[in-house]
């Protein structure tokens, strides 16, 4: 009898130690929600600047120009970053925690980092689903969805090429997803975001035809190019020249002493007229094929701000396509 | 006039941009704008494997049973449940059989910036606990952990909540509880259920700080309380333990494949309840350099008193890892065990090859 009443007082104690931490945890609840980083209500959200948050720099470009004084907005990863190997640190759940917005390149490009971000930021407003979160892949055209996916043929992207915004093209359906889901998030400003997003797609529309023309200008369109990684389809269709080979066959994996034999007799005899790299992978293999071929090595930067000076997503192209220019004006 | 023609039919070519390009279609790829066919539904969960083999060879017999070992198969099953919640499975099978190492389900953003898990899950106790033993870059585990928290670790079934604190310099601070089943006596050395009532209370608090963009630092101190074992009972009917943390990490953003430095340091000490009760030490450190994209070298140093033995023991371990790719980690592993008690080192030499099948997890940070 004794042992049964010891059993339930202890069983008490349990239940008082848990009550004890429920009420801990909602006091603790109710000191954040006391403080400014408390839930956006949509009142509040019309009074202040709506925070978003991209992983990459473009998307981030193309908010501002879609939010305007709107909103503030801040970038995951750096220009300079590979987006694949980006760190989920802490501190970027304190950024997310607060953004009304979440806007993901999509399509697995940053699977090894954002979901974990996502879940751990405790902000149900821009998970998966929610108002707050976008896909800038929804209306866009994907380029390399394999038929079938295997680890056989490296680090693929089973939902297709996720480097789409090096096409300018895609810039109009990245700034369409943020539009949507800006609209969405402060939908008593819709009709801004529609104004600044038609303004947009306007100077894009613009600015493509002069960018193939000075394209065409310096030659490399309708080229045999090389590629490291496979970044670079969307810009090859943009700009219209042909990837034939890469340095990287299979997505991370480093290339075999074969592979990049064959691929020096390749440039040496396939009129290749160029060896496009990424600015964020490490330069001495590309270089020593590039003296073994004669042909010339362009490192170019894949993001805006991955260097001074460019700071839009027009930007970007214009300064990619002078360093081209560089490259061939240089190698003649 | 001809400038709105011009555009148009820009606007035009923008909304056919499938008419662009001089591409060769690829025969691995499925027609463009269709998604990736297979044989299951696009609803399953996530379902990996991680494998882990390890030979062994040396005169230290408590290292490893066999000569050569598949010490695990992990798979794991993780999905969202609703749009509320998710749910990860992590099932372990080895030698000794199939268990549930982890089945949680994880209430994502409660009001008040909460979160909150249900289920049984590694206990939140320092830093190291938390990963699981194929994914740790080491073939063993530090001596004090196996000494304070058990071969496998510390693990619990019940409740966890976690908070981010607010502070004014905006940094990731959190404070996490758990409140769930004391572990199995045949599973850890200190703590022991003798009632169903019994519990394990834990909590951990961390602070993170981005010191420079490359530079960052993370600090913890963790505190778990439950009934001790019989053994430990002079010592005071429940056995408390503390384990103070942090991590130190270098990694250039612009060449973040390449290089990087992780210095992780642990310390801990477990107390009896009763006053004056013995105290216990032990602690690890170690240092994991990225030296080129697919090759680190390592190095870690243990010490600790053990609350089954009088003498301390100590212990140092060097490796080489090398990743054909991101999924596969192969490491050579040298060790040596001080005993105190016997006064004699034990030397052991490892190899482990830790491979994963499945769909691109997240790279734990």
């Amino acid at each position: 009898m004794k042992s049964n009443s010891r059993e339930w007082a202890r069983t008490a104690a349990t239940l008082l130690r848990a009550v004890a931490l429920g009420i801990a945890l909602a006091l603790g609840g109710t000191v954040v929600t006391s403080t400014k980083q408390e839930l956006i209500r949509p009142a509040q959200a019309e009074t202040r600047a709506l925070r978003v948050v991209t992983t990459t720099e473009d998307l981030a470009a193309i908010a501002r120009e879609i939010g305007g004084s709107r909103v503030t907005v801040e970038s995951i990863c750096r220009g300079y970053q590979d987006p694949h190997f980006v760190d989920a640190k802490p501190s970027f759940m304190v950024t997310l925690k607060r953004a009304d917005l979440f806007v993901e390149v999509g399509r697995d490009l940053e699977v090894g980092w954002a979901p974990g971000l996502l879940n751990g930021a405790r902000n149900p407003r821009i998970l998966p689903g929610a108002a707050g979160f976008v896909d800038a892949s929804a209306q866009v055209e994907i380029l390399e969805i394999p038929a079938s996916v295997s680890r056989a043929h490296g680090d693929v992207h089973p939902f297709g090429n996720p480097h789409y915004w090096l096409d300018p093209v895609n810039g109009a359906g990245i700034a369409r997803a943020i539009r949507d889901g800006l609209a969405r998030v402060a939908p008593a400003d819709a009709a801004l975001f529609r104004e600044r997003c038609a303004d947009f797609e306007k100077r894009l529309a613009e600015a493509v035809p002069r960018l193939e023309a000075r394209a065409r200008e310096i030659g490399i369109t309708g080229a045999r190019v090389v590629t490291y990684h496979r970044s670079w389809s969307y810009f090859a269709r943009a700009f219209g020249f042909e990837v034939v080979n890469f340095v990287e066959p299979r997505p991370g994996i480093p290339p075999s002493p074969n592979h990049v034999a064959d691929l020096t007799t390749q440039m040496k005899q396939g009129r290749v007229k160029l060896l496009i790299m990424e600015d964020f992978f490490d330069p001495r293999l590309p270089q020593k094929i590039a003296r073994d071929t004669g042909v010339p090595l362009v490192i170019l930067p894949t993001s805006v701000g991955a260097e001074d000076g460019i700071r839009s997503y027009f930007d970007l192209f214009d300064h990619q396509l002078t360093r081209i220019a560089q490259a061939l004006k240089g190698a003649k | 006039m001809l400038r709105s023609i011009a555009t148009a039919l820009v606007v035009a070519a923008l909304t056919a941009p499938a008419a662009r390009g001089a591409s060769s279609p690829d025969p691995t790829l499925a027609p463009p704008g269709t998604t990736p066919s297979s044989g299951s539904s696009l609803t399953n969960p996530a379902i990996s494997v991680i494998g882990w083999f390890q030979a062994v060879a040396g005169n230290d017999s408590s290292a490893q049973q066999n000569q050569f070992e598949f010490k695990e198969a992990e798979l794991s099953f993780q999905a969202a449940v609703d749009p509320f919640t998710r749910a990860d499975f992590f099932l372990s099978a080895g030698p000794e059989g199939l268990e549930v190492e982890e089945a949680h389900i994880t209430w994502l953003a409660l009001p008040g910036g909460g979160q909150a898990q249900l289920g049984k899950f590694r206990a939140d106790f320092g830093k190291f606990n938390r990963t699981h033993p194929p994914e740790t870059p080491f073939a063993d585990r530090p001596l004090s952990t196996v000494a304070f928290l058990g071969e496998e670790g510390l693990s619990t079934t019940g409740l966890a909540a976690s908070l981010l604190l607010p502070n004014p310099f905006g940094l990731y601070w959190d404070l996490i509880a758990n409140l769930g089943t004391v572990p199995d006596a045949a599973e850890n050395p200190l703590f022991e259920a003798t009632t169903r009532s019994d519990a394990l209370i834990l909590g951990r608090s961390s602070l993170f700080f981005p010191l420079r963009e490359s530079v960052d630092l993370n600090l913890g101190a963790s505190y778990a309380n439950a009934p001790a074992q019989s053994a430990l009972q002079s010592q005071g009917s429940h056995a408390q333990l503390g384990v103070v943390d942090a991590t130190l990490r270098w990694k250039n953003p612009r060449r973040s494949i390449y290089r990087s430095l992780m210095v992780q340091v642990e310390i801990t000490g477990e107390q009896g309840s009763a006053r004056g009760a013995q105290r216990l030490l032990g602690g690890f450190g170690y240092v994991i350099y990225q030296a080129a994209r697919h090759w680190k070298i390592g190095a870690r140093y243990d010490w600790t008193e053990r609350p089954d033995a009088p003498e301390h023991s100590s212990g140092a371990l060097a490796l080489v890892q090398y990743q054909p790719s991101e999924f596969s980690t192969l490491s050579l592993q040298g060790r040596r065990v001080h005993d105190a008690a016997a006064d004699r080192d034990f030397d052991s030499a490892f190899f482990k090859w830790t491979f994963n099948i499945g769909p691109h997890g997240a790279h734990p940070y």
